[in-house]
């Protein structure tokens, strides 16, 4: 609302008073000023006008006194006719007279010079001088002889007086009168104006030249005014009334001109004159109606001050009606327009009381309306700030969900957290900017927390009385929980439509109301084949209709079932299906829908059959499992226990199966499994159970089978082994070794006895294979010190407890060191120095062999290099690996690594192999030792002699030494057989390019036969036993050397 | 509130647009009296000029004005009214017109370092200066010499002379001159009678005397009122005895007062009435326009003067007084021949030979 500047009536009145008095004075003020100032602008145009008509006059009359004069002369000239000069002195010297007016009176002859003179008295003395003087050169004469008649001269100085004059020239015959007149009498006539003393008035030749001037002598200085547009106008003949600039101040000024001598009078005012009076008479308005305004406030205020004093109790009355005080007499008076007021306010007091009345009543319903709806009512300035909210029941509830109206006051619905995209909120605001209703606009308000709150806004403009858009009112409920029930019912409907299971919806009949595509998709059947239409025909054959008579009696009982069954397709392929059926229902509870969801479990229910065979059977034979084995094993063992009858369990494991696979490889491995296991079964009873452990190992459990019936089964599989297998095309003769423990004897769980069984059959493996042996309690003793062992063995290497020692390697021919032998030695913390007779067979059965390997060759390297390092001559130093160890792949890249990071040349390695290695190898073997050749290491045949040697071997492969056994050495001297042994090995190695070494060589006898023989080096006590690396650099130190 | 928009509106009318101050040059010379034509005509020329820059934009966007003064041909007045320019901050004084007051204010304004740039004064008494009086034209000595050596080719030696008593810093300043290169060539005055210059003085005894000796030539060093009146007394006496003006008389006024008097009449001039040079002719066709006279060598001489104080302010650097800027300037373009000021502020101008002929000055080489 605008803000009205409050003000008293009486202040009121007077203002106004004086605005209405004020108005017209100003108008007439303006339309003085507009006519005056041209007025007053005239005034001076005609003062001057009149001004210089009176100077005119004057020059004029001026000039025809003078001209009147020579026009005598000449005419006594004519009637006289020629005369001496001095005649003329005295009648010219009277026209002169005192010499104001004329300066001079000329008589000019023919030639142009001065015939006589006239002069004032004063001057007579220059008659002479003047007498004859040429005026040739005067235009003036000129122009009176041409013309004939006469003529006014330009003003020019006189040379004798220095003053401005002027000459009239009158033709007399051939002679002419020439007047020189003095102009400084008509300054006179300027000076003798009338008027203001700045006035300004000039007499100006025809060239513009100042000849007099009202102000100052300066009519001789011949001042030119032409290029001041008045007078340059005015010398054109155009006179008119212009400003001007002259000696430096503004002038309004005025032109005549004076025909007879062609000169102008100016008459002129300075600008500032005019202007003063100008401003005067404004000046003078100006304070008039200052006055006046001043006069008219006053008399307002007196007349509104006696005018509000009267009105002021009906001032008084309309307050108390305001007030409610409808009761309040009223006030009376004898002015009719006042008396009429008070009853026309009477009236209208009692007019409002009425409607006061109709309106609180009306208001009171509207109140309990809004109170009582659900809906809320609001209101909105033009700004659409909230102004108003209802309060009732709905608010209310507004409040408990954390919305109170009273903070919203003053806010707009655009700044409540509402979620809604700024396109939008754009539309709804574009709406209404345009003051447009609007229905049911919904919107979500996210309240403290993770709530929210839905609201449908129903609201429309409202206009004032003039039209004028005053903001929107309207309408609003909280719908959260129709929007919350709609997106349940949309969740539904997608989880339904989406869902993988079927849903079948039923009647309280049982009949198909609704079902799912994923129905549709299992069975086969469209939705509308199956409404109206009970699930009945979806039950397969397979199981009987009494258990779909019992699914309809569990639910009626409890309202729920949930089993599998076997279902039928539309296409007739029988699916297995698991579903639940429950009842819907209503709040009375009575059954109003069945639903049931179901689930095709076909393929879990066949992987749950594969995955039972997995469980308990091998893949590859068939044959039952560990898992069955135990299971049957229990149980056999159960009713062996309870029967007091015995069991025997027969361990199995086919002999160097190794070979088979690595040589033919791993398919026709498994094809021979195969065969073994068809052999087995072929042995068995149908209670006896053949069991593949895994690898080429199985187990026979035979039940109720005592010693001699479990060596009577072993006997069987041994002599079906006899024969051969054929596998790919090959005739394989395998052998097979087995262990046996019996119940109860050897053990009374199956675990004991399982165990038992393989340590027999690692007995069976130790005495030579292809044949069976039966558990004693000394094998067990025995396995169980390996084990400890073999434990022991794997923490000293971590422990620091094995060393390396050195064996020298001397030849033969000068007893000079070559080389070494590195040999491998325990100390255990506790059992003291372990033999490695004792440790490396053990390390031999597991990998183990290959880790020792390994740390010996990194050991020796690395003493290797230090002894290079100290200066110590190049040594050989052998180490023994074991077969296992050539048949790892990558053992010649580690080892020359290995040289490599101890900047070692490869000859100083040799690395002992057994004559079985050689015989066990496979392609991977040959590759090693190929590898191991192209690198430069020594490849050395250890203890020679004592197992099978083939000679094709020692000849095909990249052998660089032989080493006779200690055994053939010891006993050497003594027999005859050995020495020829010993010989024939060391010819056969020359013959194959080979160094001959012989081992454990401890006589000098010994020595000497070797020598003799030829063999190349020897080792053993007689030269040095082995020793750690620092002992032996001791005695390397005192050795004699290569 | 009308009532106040009305005094407002008034107020701006009645107060107008305020401009930068003019620039205010003085002007010094006689212009009025007997004799006041050259004043007249000089201070019609520097008017002339200033009227004309103005209407070009002025000097540097300023106006300019100039306040001339009238000396009366009197030094006490002149050296007052210098002093009176002086105080009121005028650039530079164009002026004088005649030797005798430039002698007087010369002092006064080399005092004030106020620059004097007169159009005529010729006295040989201010040359080779290092003073504030600077001159658009030659000096006595280039006028007197010329006429001299010329009346020595015609063989004319014995001469007498007329001269204005009072302007002798000029007149006896010209005769010596003449007289000096006269004798060169065995020439001598004889006879030298100066005069006092009024309306009342009597030229038919002067004209007596300066004949009665039988001269070969006569001499007159005088305004041209004075010349004229002279002329005309020797004539009657003596119709063709040689007569020489000096420059000082030679303006329109000698020929219009002494008629045939003056005719054959010879003098020196550094301006050809006749000069067909375009800037002339402008000058000349702007000068009769506006004045309806003949501007003479006088009005020339002024315009040129006013032109020199005016084209140095325009070309005055910061920190150079008008003097340095001329002196820097050196050369300036008159209307005639360009004007080249030498450290002393003279100016060496070509000088040459008039005669009058027919009413009419003519040059004679």
């Amino acid at each position: 609302m605008k803000l009205v500047r409050r003000q008293s009536l009486r202040r009121w009145l007077a203002l106004r008073f004086a605005w209405v008095a004020a108005l017209p004075v100003l108008v007439v003020a303006v339309l003085a000023w507009l006519w005056l100032a041209p007025l007053i602008r005239t005034d001076f145009n005609i003062r001057h006008q009149a001004l210089a008509r009176a100077v005119t006059g004057q020059i004029e009359t001026y000039l025809f006194g003078v001209q009147r004069q020579l026009d005598a002369v000449a005419k006594l000239r004519l009637s006289l006719g020629y005369r001496p000069s001095s005649y003329w002195f005295t009648p010219l010297d009277a026209h002169v007279g005192t010499g104001e007016v004329f300066e001079a009176i000329y008589m000019v002859n023919a030639a142009d010079l001065v015939h006589s003179v006239g002069l004032p008295e004063a001057q007579r003395g220059r008659r002479e001088e003047l007498i004859g003087l040429d005026l040739s050169k005067r235009d003036f004469l000129h122009q009176a002889r041409v013309r004939g008649e006469r003529v006014w001269s330009e003003v020019f100085l006189s040379a004798v007086t220095g003053r401005l004059a002027v000459v009239l020239a009158v033709p007399a015959v051939a002679q002419v009168i020439v007047g020189e007149i003095a102009i400084e009498p008509l300054t006179a006539f300027l000076n003798d104006l009338p008027g203001e003393s700045d006035l300004l008035a000039l007499i100006l030749d025809h060239r513009g030249q100042i000849i007099a001037h009202s102000r100052h002598i300066r009519g001789g200085q011949q001042l030119n005014l032409s290029n001041l547009p008045i007078v340059h106008d005015a010398l054109r003949g155009q006179f008119a009334t212009q400003g001007f600039k002259f000696d430096g101040e503004a002038f309004v000024g005025t032109v005549i001109g004076v025909p007879q001598v062609d000169w102008t009078v100016l008459i002129a005012q300075p600008q500032r004159q005019v202007f003063q009076l100008i401003s005067t008479v404004l000046w003078v308005m100006v304070a008039g109606m200052g006055l006046a305004l001043l006069l008219a406030t006053l008399a307002g205020w007196i007349l509104a001050r006696d005018f509000s004093k009267r009105f002021a109790r009906y001032v008084e009355q309309a307050t108390a009606i305001a007030g409610g005080d409808y009761d309040r007499p009223w006030p009376t008076s004898s002015i009719v327009e006042l008396a009429d007021l008070a009853n026309d306010l009477q009236r209208m007091s009692l007019a409002i009381r009425q409607r006061e009345q109709a309106i609180l009543a009306s208001e009171a319903r509207f109140r309990d309306l809004s109170a009582m709806a659900s809906d809320w009512f609001w209101e909105q300035d033009d700004q659409f700030r909230f102004t108003f909210f209802s309060s009732g029941i709905a608010t209310l509830d507004l409040e408990r969900i954390g919305v109170v109206p009273a903070e919203l006051l003053g806010k707009t619905r655009w700044e409540m957290p509402i979620d809604m995209t700024a396109e939008q909120w754009a539309a709804h605001r574009s709406m209404l900017e345009a003051h447009q209703p609007f229905r049911d606009f919904e919107y979500r308000v996210c309240l403290s927390g993770d709530a929210e709150c839905w609201f449908s806004v129903s609201g429309q403009a409202r206009f004032d009385a003039a039209g004028q858009f005053i903001g929107y009112h309207g309408t609003a409920r909280n719908i959260t929980e129709r929007k919350q029930a709609e997106a349940r019912q949309r969740l539904a409907s997608a989880v339904f439509e989406a869902a993988r299971d079927a849903i079948l919806v039923l009647d309280p009949a049982g009949r198909i109301v609704a079902v799912n595509p994923a129905f549709t998709a299992m069975t086969g059947h469209a939705e509308a084949e199956m409404r109206g239409r009970t699930p009945r025909r979806l039950w397969a054959e397979r199981q009987p209709v009494a258990y779909f008579t019992t699914l309809w009696q569990a639910v009626s009982r409890e309202g729920m079932w949930q089993g599998e069954f076997w279902s039928r397709r539309k296409d007739g392929e029988c699916r297995a299906i698991q579903a639940s059926l429950g009842a819907v229902r209503d709040a009375a509870n009575r059954v109003t829908h069945y639903v049931s969801i179901a689930t095709d479990i076909t393929v879990s229910k066949m992987a749950e059959q594969r995955i039972e065979r997995l469980a308990f059977f091998d893949t590859l034979t068939d044959l039952p499992n560990r898992l069955l084995l135990a299971q049957r094993a229990e149980l056999a063992l159960a009713l062996a226990e309870r029967r007091h009858g015995a069991l025997a369990v027969l361990f199995l494991d086919l002999d160097r199966f190794k070979e088979v696979n690595d040589s033919l490889g791993h398919a026709e491995g498994d094809a021979l499994l195969l065969q073994v296991a068809t052999r087995l079964k072929t042995l068995t009873r149908t209670e006896d159970t053949v069991c593949r452990l895994g690898g080429d190992e199985f187990v026979l459990l035979l039940p109720e089978a005592d010693q001699k019936g479990a060596l009577r089964v072993a006997d069987k599989v041994l002599a079906v082994f006899r024969q051969p297998f054929v596998v790919a095309g090959h005739s394989l003769q395998v052998t097979v070794s087995i262990g046996i423990a019996l119940y109860p004897h050897d053990g009374a769980g199956f675990t004991d006895l399982l165990k038992n069984a393989d340590t027999a059959l690692y007995r069976a493996k130790q005495d030579g294979r292809n044949t069976c042996v039966l558990y004693d309690q000394a094998m067990n003793a025995a396995l169980v010190e390996r084990l400890v062992l073999e434990a022991e063995l794997r923490g000293a290497i971590a422990a620091g407890h094995l060393r390396v020692y050195f064996q020298p390697k001397i030849r033969l021919v000068d007893q000079a060191l070559v080389g070494a032998e590195a040999l491998m030695r325990w100390f255990h913390p506790e059992r003291g120095l372990i033999p490695p007779g004792r440790f490396i067979p053990v390390a031999e059965v597991s990998d183990l062999i290959v880790t020792l390997g390994d740390w010996m060759v990194a050991e020796v390297c690395r003493q290797l290099a230090a002894w290079r390092r100290q200066g110590w001559p190049p040594l050989v130093v052998a180490v023994n690996l074991a077969a296992r160890h050539f048949r790892q792949p990558g053992l010649a890249d580690r080892i020359s690594g290995l040289l490599e990071a101890y900047g070692l040349p490869p000859h100083t390695l040799e690395l002992e192999l057994t004559e079985s290695t050689l015989l066990e190898h496979g392609a991977q073997t040959e590759d090693t030792l190929r590898a191991l050749e192209q690198l430069g290491v020594g490849l050395a045949i250890d203890d020679f002699g004592t197992g099978y040697s083939s000679l094709s071997y020692l000849k095909r492969l990249p052998l660089t030494a032989l080493k006779i056994d200690r055994s053939f050495v010891r006993d050497l001297v003594t027999d005859p057989d050995d020495r020829i042994l010993a010989a024939t090995i060391i010819a056969l190695g020359h013959q194959m390019n080979l160094e001959v070494v012989a081992e454990g060589v401890e006589t000098e006898d010994q020595r000497h036969v070797l020598l003799e023989q030829g063999c190349d080096l020897a080792q053993g006590y007689l030269f040095g036993r082995p020793m750690p690396a620092e002992e032996f650099a001791d005695w390397l130190a005192n050795a004699p050397r290569a | 509130m009308g009532l106040g928009a009305i005094l407002f509106g008034l107020t701006i009318m009645l107060g107008g647009c305020s401009k930068p101050e003019p620039i205010q040059i003085g002007f010094v010379g006689g212009i009025s009296g007997r004799v006041a034509d050259l004043g007249i005509a000089g201070r019609n020329g520097a008017l002339l000029a200033v009227e004309l820059r103005n209407q070009a934009g002025g000097v540097m966007g300023r106006e300019v004005e100039l306040i001339a003064m009238d000396d009366e041909q009197n030094p006490e007045v002149a050296e007052r009214l210098t002093r009176e320019l002086i105080d009121r901050g005028v650039a530079a004084i164009v002026g004088p017109m005649t030797s005798v007051i430039a002698m007087r204010m010369a002092p006064i304004a080399n005092e004030a370092r106020m620059l004097l740039v007169s159009p005529t004064v010729a006295t040989d008494d201010l040359s080779h200066q290092d003073d504030y009086f600077f001159r658009v034209g030659s000096s006595t000595r280039a006028y007197a010499a010329k006429l001299a050596l010329y009346q020595n080719q015609r063989r004319l030696r014995r001469a007498v002379a007329a001269y204005d008593l009072g302007n002798q810093a000029y007149t006896v300043s010209w005769l010596r001159e003449f007289r000096d290169t006269l004798a060169q060539n065995g020439g001598e005055i004889v006879q030298a009678i100066g005069f006092k210059s009024a309306g009342d003085t009597l030229f038919v005894p002067i004209a007596r005397d300066l004949l009665a000796t039988q001269p070969d030539q006569v001499l007159i060093v005088a305004n041209s009122v004075d010349a004229a009146l002279l002329c005309q007394q020797i004539r009657k006496l003596n119709a063709h005895v040689p007569i020489v003006i000096a420059e000082w008389g030679a303006t329109e006024q000698l020929i219009e007062l002494g008629g045939k008097a003056v005719e054959g009449a010879i003098m020196t001039q550094f301006f050809d009435r006749n000069s067909t040079v375009p800037r002339y002719r402008a000058f000349h066709q702007r000068y009769r326009d506006r004045f309806n006279q003949e501007p003479g060598f006088a009005g020339t001489a002024g315009f040129d003067a006013a032109n020199v104080v005016m084209d140095a302010l325009a070309q005055r650097r910061s920190g150079q007084s008008l003097k340095e800027a001329v002196l820097a300037a050196h050369r300036f373009e008159g209307v005639q021949q360009p004007l080249y000021f030498d450290e002393y502020g003279d100016t060496k101008r070509e000088t040459f030979l008039s005669v009058v002929r027919d009413g009419r000055f003519v040059r004679v080489e």
